[in-house]
């Protein structure tokens, strides 16, 4: 993958994700220390267009510890909308929050709303699943009963140099603990809302298919690629739109493209004081 | 020249045996396709109305092949071949369906002879160690797509395998233009098509292994047409049967055609 398939590498944004000084408890809600102290991702931008800013208000931070990679958001909000409860539905038809997170030959994606409905899929690039040694884990068996798709090709959509992904759709990412929090109320319009915020623990044993000889928990220095973004539907003037909102652009529509995910660099420093003064640093070096 | 009979979708279409198999250039100039009952004319595939140009095709079959000719008039034959949306090329295209019980064959061919194939097999039917779970069907070395959940076209008997790299033994085509591909300016008389489908090639389709006479086959017949007017370009499709909302990726109302001797 070093030619990264002819996607260009030079827009995408880096992030340092701090180890946590205590303990997180996933209840939606960024208040414990170790939030605070993590480095903010800039406001998100366009996920077609680089540089161009999201139209509300809306940040990503990342934490972990020996046990989970924690990712929270927060989404400025005045409407906070919301009706699909059922798992695994596509969420993607309402606003939502999403993580996509790669190894080599496949990914992970996973959605959020804000009644905390969530989806998981599970990607594998249809070159690397018999070379990456996939078809033979009984969890990826391709006649196995559930709902096996493919992503990628001219009439679905998401087509990539690569090629076509498998999409096992009842693919569940075991001991995954989400919840969000609402500032608000939810489908009403009469009143303005001030937003949401979601906290995700992904546990890394749930990461196993992705490492690629990455430690789970990750060592000083591990490189991970993942995509945090929003999508928010519009319905003005007669038109209903859905922009996406990204850590960084992907200059295309289009979140199922690994090589424009954003390096998150792991460090098994603790979140502190002098962490939040480099990230400040860091920041205002860009 | 005898009357040429013509079947309406609806009626068992009867497939002439030929002695001599044709030589496939696309002419149709044969005597077996001057003898071989044809389709009545092709209708909007979506809601049975009548399609402004005439389409009709035939077929007939003989120990090695089943053979399709059609006849596609066109006041201005083009193709770039490039582009395609979908599982069919935008364009104009001539297509044979042919529905198994746990297969679905689709070919479409463009003006210069351009040939596209797509093997579909249901997910019902496709079973560990079952009849497609062969080599050139191997999930994980064909790669194919799943069309019927994320993608279309869907269908209550639920999903399908879609082999879009997959490509029939044998298979021969030709198209021939009457009149000048892509100048875009005279006037077409539009285009025929020839095609040789050995019954080898066939046999994901097959019940058995060499068809005799009586035997039946579901097989659809269409066209694409690409409407070009008033700074607009859409793509309609004209087919023998009128599929209605279901679409031609339903099988299960594609006419019957049967094998006579």
């Amino acid at each position: 993958m070093t030619d990264h398939w002819g996607y260009s590498q030079t827009d995408l944004k880096h992030y340092t994700c701090y180890r946590a000084n205590g303990p997180i408890v996933v209840d939606g809600r960024l208040d414990e220390g170790a939030w605070r102290l993590a480095p903010q991702s800039p406001r998100f931008e366009d996920l077609q267009t680089p540089g161009r800013p999201a139209l509300l208000d809306t940040w990503a931070k990342l934490l972990w510890d020996d046990d989970y990679l924690y990712v929270g958001f927060w989404c400025a909000e005045p409407h906070l909308r919301g009706t699909q409860t059922e798992r695994d539905c596509m969420i993607c038809r309402e606003n939502d929050v999403e993580v996509f997170i790669a190894g080599e030959n496949a990914y992970f994606e996973f959605e959020l709303n804000s009644l905390g409905t969530i989806m998981e899929r599970f990607y594998i690039w249809q070159d690397a699943y018999v070379t990456a040694g996939y078809d033979q884990l009984a969890e990826f068996d391709l006649l196995a009963p559930g709902i096996i798709d493919t992503l990628g090709g001219a009439w679905s959509g998401h087509a990539h140099p690569r090629g076509r992904r498998w999409c096992f759709r009842n693919w569940d990412m075991p001991g995954l603990r989400w919840a969000v929090d609402l500032q608000g109320t939810l489908n009403d319009d009469n009143d303005v809302d001030v937003g949401w915020s979601a906290e995700i623990a992904f546990p890394w044993t749930g990461l196993t298919h992705l490492a690629d000889g990455r430690g789970l928990p990750p060592r000083q220095d591990d490189v991970w690629r993942m995509d945090l973004s929003r999508f928010q539907w519009m319905e003005e003037a007669g038109r209903r739109i859905c922009p996406g909102w990204a850590f960084n652009s992907h200059d295309v529509y289009d979140s199922h493209i690994p090589e424009k995910f954003t390096y998150i660099h792991m460090s098994e420093q603790e979140v502190s004081t002098a962490t939040a003064m480099q990230a400040v640093i860091e920041e205002a070096g860009e | 020249m005898n009357e040429i009979a013509t079947i309406a979708p609806h009626t068992i279409y009867p497939v002439s045996r030929t002695d001599k198999a044709p030589i496939i250039r696309g002419r149709l100039d044969e005597p077996m396709w001057n003898q071989a009952a044809r389709t009545t004319r092709f209708v909007s595939a979506s809601t049975g109305g009548v399609a402004f140009f005439d389409t009709q095709a035939a077929i007939c079959w003989d120990d090695e092949a089943l053979y399709v000719a059609g006849w596609l008039e066109e006041v201005d034959v083009w193709t770039t071949t490039k582009e395609r949306r979908g599982l069919v090329w935008e364009e104009n295209t001539f297509e044979i369906f042919i529905a198994s019980d746990g297969a679905l064959y689709q070919l479409s061919i463009n003006p210069a002879g351009d040939v596209q194939q797509l093997l579909f097999i249901w997910k019902d039917a496709y079973t560990a160690g079952g009849r497609y779970d062969v080599a050139d069907l191997n999930l994980a070395e064909r790669r194919p797509a799943v069309v019927g959940g994320d993608a279309g076209p869907h269908h209550r008997r639920g999903q399908r395998w879609l082999f879009d790299e997959w490509a029939m033994q044998g298979l021969t085509c030709a198209s021939r233009v009457s009149g000048d591909l892509n100048e875009r300016h005279n006037l077409d008389a539009g285009w025929t098509v020839e095609i040789s489908m050995p019954w080898s090639g066939l046999a994901h389709l097959l019940d058995g292994p060499s068809p005799v006479a009586g035997d039946r086959l579901r097989i659809a017949l269409a066209r694409n047409q690409v409407i070009d007017q008033m700074q607009q370009q859409f793509t309609t499709c004209w087919s023998w049967h009128t599929a209605g909302d279901a679409g031609l990726y339903a099988p299960e109302g594609y006419p019957v055609v049967e094998l006579r001797s």
